[in-house]
This record gives C-alpha cells, structure tokens and sequence, in this order.
C-alpha cells in the first residue's frame, strides 16, 4: 500500500498518471486541503482493532504541521497514516513513520504496523479510517481508482460536480 | 477489485438501527450495529443528508461513554455539602428533591426556585423544565438563562421577525450554491466538525471562504482569506467591511430600494469605520480588509454563518445585526446560496418555551427578562433558595472564586449528568442522566433547521433516566401530574406522546409528529420546520434535477420572494414588510466603542512607558477534543493534547523563559489558572488563548477553567469573550515575568 499526500498547493497528478504503477496496487489518498485534525480516523483504528480506548495497538497518529517561523503561513492539518516505509518503526512518537525518530528518544511502547484493515478490504470495504473520515479526507483504492477520484477533484474545484446536493 | 466506502461492520451483529446523535446540533444520522441488545459497532449512516455516512470523533466516543466505570449510574443524596454522597434509589431521591424544594419555596417564595439551561441541553430537559417551572409557579424557565440577543428583544427579531434562535435562512444542503461564505466568529471545525463539512465542498468547489475570528483556527486554516483581529473587536472589522461596501458601490441597490428601509441610517452608523482606522484598532492589515470587502463585494449570492453553539454567548445583539446588514447590502436574502445562517436553531421560541405564549409571568417582574447565572449568584446574594440544573454549568462561570463561593451558600442545589464534575460537587442530589442512545426523545435544537427523532438502542445501565422522565417523575411527587398527563400504565412517561403533544401545540411544527419523524420509518434527515401544514412533509423538489425529489423534507430557502414566512402576513414577517436597517434608534456607535476599557488600556500600554499589571489578552473557546465532560473518558489523547494547552506564541514563550508543556501561570485580579503551555506559531504575541468546557475534577485534562478569570457579564448583553492576564512560569518571579514582558510588548 502506498499513501499520497495531495493538495491543490501541490502537483500529484503526474505520479498518478504515470503508468509505471501496477494499476490494481492499493493507494491511501489524503487530501490535505480537507483535513481539520479532529481526530476520527484515530478512533476508527481504535474502535477496528481494539475496542478498548487507549489500546497500544491502535496507532495513527495526528499531528498539527506548522510551517517555521512565519505566523502568518497558514497551518497544514495532516492525518499521517503509516506508509509501510522499508525500516518500520519503532518509536512511539508522533512521527512514527520516519525511520528515525526526530527527538532522538527510543520509547518501550512498540506499535502495530498498519494492515489496512485487512478484513474490511477482504470484503470489499475501504479501511475503517476511510470509511469513518468526518471531512472525506482519506480515500482509498487501487491506482485506477485513485487516478479517478482525483479526476473527479479536479472537476469539483471547477464546480462541475455536486457533492453535497 | 473495487472497494467501496460502506458504512457497514464486520463484527457479528444481528440488527441495524438508525437513529440520530445528540452530542452537538449537527445532527448527524447514525447507524448502530446491534447483538444480543448491545451495541458492537457505530457508523454514520450514509443515507442521511446531514452527515452522508460521516461521523465524528465526538459521536464515536459516545460509544466510549456507555460502558465507562467513571459513569454515575445511581441517584446520589446528601444533606449537605461537607457530607458524603449517599446511593438511594431513583424514587427515593425523587421524593428527597421534592420535599427539599416544596420546603425552600415555602420559606423563600416561589421564585427562589431556579431551573438552570443552556442551548446546549437536551429538548426534554428544557421542555419538561419550562413546562415544570410553569406549573409550580417559579418565573426562573431556563429560557431566562440562555443569550439575549438571540430572543424576541433582540435586534434581529426587529430586523427579519423573528428571532435569532429560529434564523436559519438556507439549510446546509444548499450551503454549496453560495459564492462567499462568511464565518463569523465560529470555529466549526473544532465545534461542530460534520456542520464544516458543506462548507468545505463549497470551497472545494471555488466558493471564497472567508473567516473572521481573534485566534488562528483549524477552520480559518481552510480560508480563502481568514482575519485574525484583536479580540473583541469582531464587530468593528465587519463595520468597516460595510463601509468598503458602501463606498465603492458593491451593493445590490435593488434589493435595499425594494426589500429594506432606513438604509441611510446604517450608511451613517458605519461611515467613520475607514479602512485606517478599524485595520489599526482591530490588528489587520488594511490591504487585507479591503480584500475581504472586495471578495464579498465581487459575488453574489453572499452567506453569513455565525452563532454555533460555542461562540454564542459570547454574540453581541450588535455582531448579529451586522451580520444580517452584510447580507441585506448584498441582496442574498431568500436565494439560493445567501441568507443569515445562525446556528443551533430551534423552533420552539425560547421566551415561550414550550408551548405557552403567555409571557406574563416574566412581564410582570421588575428583574430583565434574561440573566446571567454569574448575575444571580453575585447580585442578589441568597436569592437562590434552589437550583436544578444539567451539565456542568458551574465551571463556566465568570469571577471564578466569588461565584463558587456564593454556589456554596445555596441551600439546595440538584444535578442531572454523567460525570462527577465540578457541578456535581457543589451538589446535594445527583441524578444519573440517559446517554442519547438508552432512550429516545426529539432532537429539536440543530444546525440544519431540521428536527429529528433519536430512538432507544439500548437499555440504560443502573438508575439512569432520560431528562424529561426526570421532570415528569418529580411533577408527581410534587403532586403536579395533571400537567404532565403522559405516563403510561406502569406509571412510566411516554415521551413519543408528551413530545407528539409539544410538536403539535408548536406555531412552526405543528404539521410534524413523532410518527413522522421516526428515523427506523422514514428516510433519514428529519423534517425542516417551519412545517405548518401536511405539504411541507414532503420532499422538496431537487434543485439539480427537475422533475425529481430532492433528499429532504421541508423546504431549504426561507423568505423567498413573494412567499411569508408563517409567522408573518408580509415578505418578510416584519411589520413593514421590509428588513430594518436602522438597528435601535438612539444608539450611536462612536470609535470608543471599538475598544472596550480594559483592551484600550493596552493599546495605549505598547506605546506607553508604563509597566501595566496585566498586558496580555486571555481568549477562550473550544477545541474538538476539550468539550465539556469529555475529560472523564477521553483518554487516549494524553499523549497528544493533555499536556499543551495554554497557547502562546513563541516569542512571548522566551519573554517569560518557557518551554512546551511546562506549566505556565495565567493570572489576574480574579485569580490564577495553571495548565500546560503549548507554544504555537498560531497566536498573535499580545493573546493567550485556553480552551473552556474544563474542570479541575476531570481525570484527564483536569484545570481550573480560564472562565474563572473572566469578568462578571452584564445581564442582557453577551458574555465576554476576553479579559486581561499576565502570565509567568509556575514557580518563577512573577514581577520580572511582567516586567520583562511589559518591555516586550512596548517595543512591539
């Protein structure tokens, strides 16, 4: 599974695009212009895999990105779901998907990796953070699907498409 | 293979039930996946036209609240306060709170009995209280408690006619027609996540989406174009947008020279509002006040949205008249798209709540017809001789040390929660309180003009009780149950009958009926009142498709043209028939006004040689996971926000020699609050921002509210929204904090 990030502020098409993809790979897209960091998709992962609040299995994540310095950038919300990096992570930090942990500390909690709710797409469901996201944040789907969802987006800001009609 | 998003479980369930969740006044459907009577699993329910499936992580926690051992299931006595609570039944304590209060009242006089409310309280607290207070004869109805300006004296009932609390011109499913959307003074996506929901398709979509606000929001980080300005001075800033308007013409002189009167009157009142002088008194950029009148003033239809259910109390009658003037000078009344959108509306009219509209009671008084809890407790010392209330409305209030003193003093006082919080410590009865999923009652108060229905999923656990059972149990001990004529056999209250009964008696709803509004056998959604008669049950037409229904009952778009509102005879359903621009007469609003006292003070500080005792401004407000109560159960945030919570901005952070999450000291002639700073680029370094909706009880988040160190409001006005502080370290030289600060803020 891959996560990509993407935003009206910056280029995702072309990777979309680009046909060196296996088309049916799974794709985690985060539209980052929606997200308000409220805090769902971490309670969906909770309620999923555990059911009992403050699990150490659950595992996603939210961190409010400022830009440095200038006050006056405006905020960047950002659900950061696991992007199955080649080192997994070991650190129980908000950062948890970099393969080092920028504060420098190694904690005892270990966290599970992400499976993408195995159960859900095995029967034909997007993952419970998807599917339970308040602001239609996260989207998830093979590359053909994807590419189409992002299609669609562009149609939307141009105000063809009606989505709350 | 394509995956679907499905609002579906793969738990083992045997039953779904649809009803609708009442944590916030959004209103979102919901979907509860059911075994062996218990719930496995919530979704929001994607038929629903409110929420589409979404769900937020407030109403997903309800599912937390259920089953929590910190969860007060049985009524708790106690003769008082230095006493331990003691475990009796419901009945028991039924009959405790009726003998105590027919006693005081006795004693002290029928109105020394108050009942307490808030907008945020369930329809069958407010409704059984009112009906309650009525029937005993105690003229303190919790609708005296809730804002003025929203009532029938405020302005905007002058202006539109009718009031504040029922003005929702276009329902959210027709937010996504308007061009600018104005949020004003409300942080949606913090308060009411699902409600921001629209209003982010339209800006998907190429709608502007301006905000004004005195903190930098996780809603105004969605802006077009979002106005940081100095607290409290709101108001001045959409003045001088009117001015900008006016000015260069960007009005719809149409529709002021055929729907509006005294249009010069208000050209007056804004015309020394310049660009200068509101960008310097209000901390903006000039350049950008004129973008944000040029942004408004470039399209049309134009919507205002203001007034949720945080920022309320904190709306002057003057924010919401200027409010309703931007859209008036803008013609987007009545159209697709535009309109005043006040939030958290209810078709019940608060001053004659529920159903009688004989306001003698209150017109016979010499006190005003609406107050403040602070007012009563510091004003009229022993007044009260008893207090019903719901929630935890003690730790929200003003002048923190005197009123929980004078809270003290009261003889009686009787709580309905969940949680033993503050307000319950100040208590001699608790009452266990249903959570929205153990019964069913009418979801009146909401964001979409709607009303619904929630239904019964699950049995409550131990003694709980829906509010209104509460009022109707208590009417019976105090031998008053001719007025409460809904109990079935088993001497329990039927709600479908009293609420069908409230729904019928109701000017606006008076077509609706519990049957109707069902959500297990209807669609999903709900009714949008004003439904008066059997045509407004059904759909509208589809605005997108002709010829098809659109997906909700009711109509969208009120005050259209040639159509009256059913309040009204005219257009609009003012006397005249036109909007009335003029506002009070004989109100004059000069440059002083922009600055109240204290943040004048201030201004005149950073220039000044003078070391003033407190420089900085303390704003407050809500965040998505610091609403009231939630402190008892949400604990998996300790991590994340537990330990930042005071916001200041960095510089200011070096000023006074402190590191995130260390604890920082808020302080001013009221008293101190301590809490964990969270150093952040979002604040302005003359304001500190710390959330409400805190107690110092709560397991997890647990501080002193910085309510606390508000100032007393005025009754028939709005609560403050800031107050003057200066903060230190914990433990460190406060006198060279506030010196060290005070050079800061001079050079600045």
């Amino acid at each position: 599974m891959r996560v990509l990030f993407v935003s009206k502020n910056f280029e995702q098409r072309k990777e979309i695009d680009s046909h060196e993809h296996d088309p049916e790979e799974f794709v985690m897209l985060i539209d980052v212009d929606r997200c308000i960091s409220c805090g769902a998709c971490q309670l969906a992962c909770e309620i999923e895999h555990g059911g009992a609040i403050g699990m150490p299995g659950s595992f996603r994540p939210i961190d409010v990105q400022g830009k440095d310095k200038d006050a006056e950038s405006p905020l960047v919300y950002l659900p950061l779901a696991c992007r199955h990096c080649e080192s997994p992570c070991d650190y129980y930090s908000p950062y948890n998907f970099w393969t080092t942990c920028p504060k420098g500390k190694k904690q005892e909690k270990k966290f599970i990796s992400c499976d993408s709710c195995i159960d859900r797409t095995r029967e034909g469901m997007w993952p419970a953070c998807a599917t339970r996201c308040s602001m239609k944040t996260i989207y998830f789907g093979t590359f053909h699907d994807i590419a189409f969802t992002l299609g669609e987006k562009g149609l939307r800001e141009m105000g063809d498409v009606d989505i709350t009609g | 293979m394509t995956l679907r998003k499905k609002q579906d479980s793969i738990r083992e369930y045997d039953s779904i039930c649809r009803t609708t969740c009442c944590n916030c006044p959004t209103g979102c459907g919901v979907k509860v996946f059911l075994k062996d009577n218990a719930i496995v699993d919530i979704y929001g329910d994607e038929e629903h036209p409110i929420n589409k499936g979404a769900f937020c992580p407030k109403g997903l926690l309800s599912y937390y609240h259920l089953k929590n051992p910190k969860r007060i299931v049985h009524p708790q006595i106690r003769e008082n306060l230095n006493d331990q609570f003691k475990t009796v039944s419901w009945d028991k304590a039924i009959d405790f709170t009726a003998r105590k209060i027919q006693d005081i009242s006795e004693k002290r006089g029928k109105d020394s009995i108050f009942i307490h409310g808030d907008e945020c309280a369930p329809f069958g607290y407010l409704a059984g209280g009112s009906l309650f207070a009525k029937d005993f004869g105690t003229s303190n109805t919790p609708s005296r408690f809730l804002p003025y300006p929203f009532g029938n004296q405020g302005r905007i009932k002058e202006m539109f006619g009718v009031p504040g609390s029922q003005l929702l011109m276009n329902s959210p499913r027709d937010w996504c027609s308007s061009r600018c959307i104005l949020l004003y003074g409300c942080d949606l996506a913090a308060s009411d996540p699902i409600t921001f929901g629209p209003i982010v398709d339209a800006h998907d979509r190429g709608t502007t989406l301006l905000t004004i606000s005195s903190k930098k929001t996780i809603t105004s980080s969605k802006a077009t174009l979002g106005l940081r300005v100095k607290p409290g001075s709101e108001s001045a800033i959409l003045k001088g947008i009117l001015n900008i308007l006016i000015q260069k013409g960007l009005v719809d002189e149409d529709f002021l020279e055929e729907s509006t009167i005294d249009f010069d009157s208000l050209k007056s009142k804004v015309e020394h509002f310049t660009p200068e002088t509101v960008a310097k008194s209000c901390w903006v950029k000039k350049d950008d006040l004129e973008q944000m009148a040029d942004l408004i003033g470039s399209v049309k239809p134009v919507q205002v949205i203001a007034g949720d259910w945080a920022t309320r109390p904190y709306l002057s009658d003057e924010d919401l008249f200027m409010c309703g003037a931007l859209v008036c000078l803008r013609g987007s009344v009545g159209v697709p798209g535009g309109g005043l959108n006040l939030l958290n509306v209810s078709p019940f009219s608060w001053e004659a709540w529920p159903t009688d509209n004989d306001n003698s009671s209150q017109a016979k008084e010499d006190v005003p017809p609406n107050f403040f809890l602070e007012n009563i407790l510091l004003d009229s010392p022993g007044r009260v001789g008893a207090m019903i209330w719901h929630g935890n409305p003690c730790t929200g209030t003003a002048e923190g040390k005197k009123t929980k003193a004078a809270l003290k003093e009261i003889p009686f006082i009787v709580h309905l929660s969940s949680y033993p919080d503050e307000t319950y410590n100040y208590s001699h009865v608790s009452f266990p309180m249903s959570s929205w999923l153990e019964y069913s009652g009418l979801v009146a108060n909401n964001n979409g003009r709607a009303i619904q229905w929630h239904n019964r999923m699950v049995d409550p656990p131990g003694e709980c009780k829906s509010p209104f059972a509460f009022w109707s149990d208590l009417a019976y001990a105090c031998n008053m149950g001719e007025h409460f004529p809904w109990n079935g056999e088993t001497g329990i209250v039927d709600e479908r009958r009293a609420m069908d009964s409230f729904l019928k008696e109701n000017p606006l709803t008076r077509a609706a009926s519990v049957e109707k509004l069902d959500p297990e056998k209807n669609p999903p959604g709900g009714l949008l009142w004003p439904c008066t008669e059997e045509a407004d049950l059904e759909f509208e037409e589809s605005r997108y498709l002709i010829g098809r229904q659109g997906n909700v009952r009711g109509k969208n778009i009120l005050f259209e043209k040639q159509e009256n509102h059913p309040s009204g005879n005219e257009r609009f359903p003012t006397l005249s028939g036109k909007i009335g621009l003029s506002g009070h007469a004989g109100q004059e609003y000069t440059d002083n006004e922009m600055d109240s006292q204290d943040q004048k003070s201030v201004r005149e500080s950073y220039l000044s040689e003078h070391d003033i005792k407190f420089p900085l401004i303390l704003t407050t407000g809500v965040l998505v996971d610091f609403v009231e109560g939630f402190g008892y159960f949400v604990t998996d945030r300790d991590s994340w926000t537990a330990d930042m919570m005071v916001q200041i901005n960095p510089r200011i952070a070096k000023v006074v020699g402190i590191e995130n999450r260390e604890t920082i000291t808020i302080e001013n002639a009221r008293g101190t609050v301590s809490a964990p700073a969270w150093i952040n680029e979002d604040m302005d370094p003359r304001v500190i921002f710390c959330p409400e909706g805190i107690d110092p009880f709560q397991p997890h988040m647990g501080y002193e509210s910085p309510l606390s160190l508000f100032e007393e409001p005025v009754g028939n006005s709005e609560k403050k929204s800031s107050t003057m502080v200066t903060i230190y370290k914990a433990g460190q030289d406060k006198a060279r904090s506030r010196k060290d600060l005070a050079r800061f803020l001079r050079n600045l």
